[in-house]
């Protein structure tokens, strides 16, 4: 596990929608964002999942950019870092409006 | 991978629907400005309003349902397909649209409003809740 962020870009947009279409990952990543810099130890302990789980999980998560984690002597401190969502919430936002738009105009050939 | 969906209620039978998703005319009407690629059928290019011209492929089209793949042509990157479901409502029509991600692209989406300043724990659940969700009616 490196410390520093993956690479921004496409693919890493792509890996945040991965990452985050795991309803574990997403309890994961509130834990971490939530409750500050935290180990995989710890987040495995408060839930009914493996520590193995959870770092696998983590893993995921890091491929996404959405935790960095830095090694404290034998445990690896795991943060959570919001930049990737950027991206992704761009395209949910900016397709959903671009759909109403269209929407509207389609409905109101039907008014016509 | 996850996708956005959107759903109308249309007063036109299912038949003058399905022409406006298919009848350039009618498409450039609604969608954006459509332009069939003779020398290659089954394709199209669209632009958009929000200006992006868009190269459209058609993957399936049954009665009830219209399936493309359409890809940003200043950014190549950006891939998505869209799925359009059609559902006799008497006399009206209801119209599912469901678009959902290949790939995002690198370029800017809102040039206008960038979500660089946007905090972090409403932005995760906003997007976690979008994506468990994976569905938000439009009428």
């Amino acid at each position: 596990m490196r410390s520093e962020r993956s690479h921004a870009g496409p693919e890493r947009t792509d890996a945040v929608f991965v990452a985050l279409g795991d309803a574990t990952r997403r309890d994961l990543l509130r834990a971490v964002a939530s409750g500050g810099p935290t180990t995989a130890t710890r987040l495995a302990a408060e839930r009914d999942i493996t520590r193995q789980a959870v770092t696998k999980h983590l893993s995921v998560l890091h491929t996404a950019g959405l935790v960095t984690g830095r090694r404290v002597g034998r445990e690896v401190h795991y943060e959570a870092d919001p930049e990737p969502l950027d991206a992704a919430l761009e395209w949910i936002t900016a397709t959903g409006a671009a759909w109403d738009r269209r929407l509207d105009r389609l409905a109101a050939i039907f008014r016509a | 991978m996850t996708s956005i969906s959107r759903t109308v209620l249309l007063d036109a039978d299912t038949q003058l629907v399905r022409d406006a998703l298919e009848r350039p005319d009618l498409l450039s009407a609604w969608l954006g400005d459509w332009t069939e690629n003779d020398d290659e059928p089954g394709t199209a290019t669209v632009v958009t309003d929000d200006g992006r011209q868009r190269d459209v492929v058609r993957l399936a089209s049954t009665p009830d349902s219209i399936r493309w793949q359409w890809t940003l042509r200043d950014d190549r990157s950006a891939v998505s397909e869209v799925h359009i479901e059609l559902i006799e409502r008497g006399h009206q029509t209801l119209l599912v649209v469901h678009e959902t991600a290949v790939h995002v692209g690198a370029g800017p989406v809102l040039s206008a409003a960038p979500i660089g300043s946007i905090s972090w724990m409403p932005c995760l659940l906003a997007l976690g809740a979008v994506i468990a969700m994976s569905s938000v009616a439009h009428v």
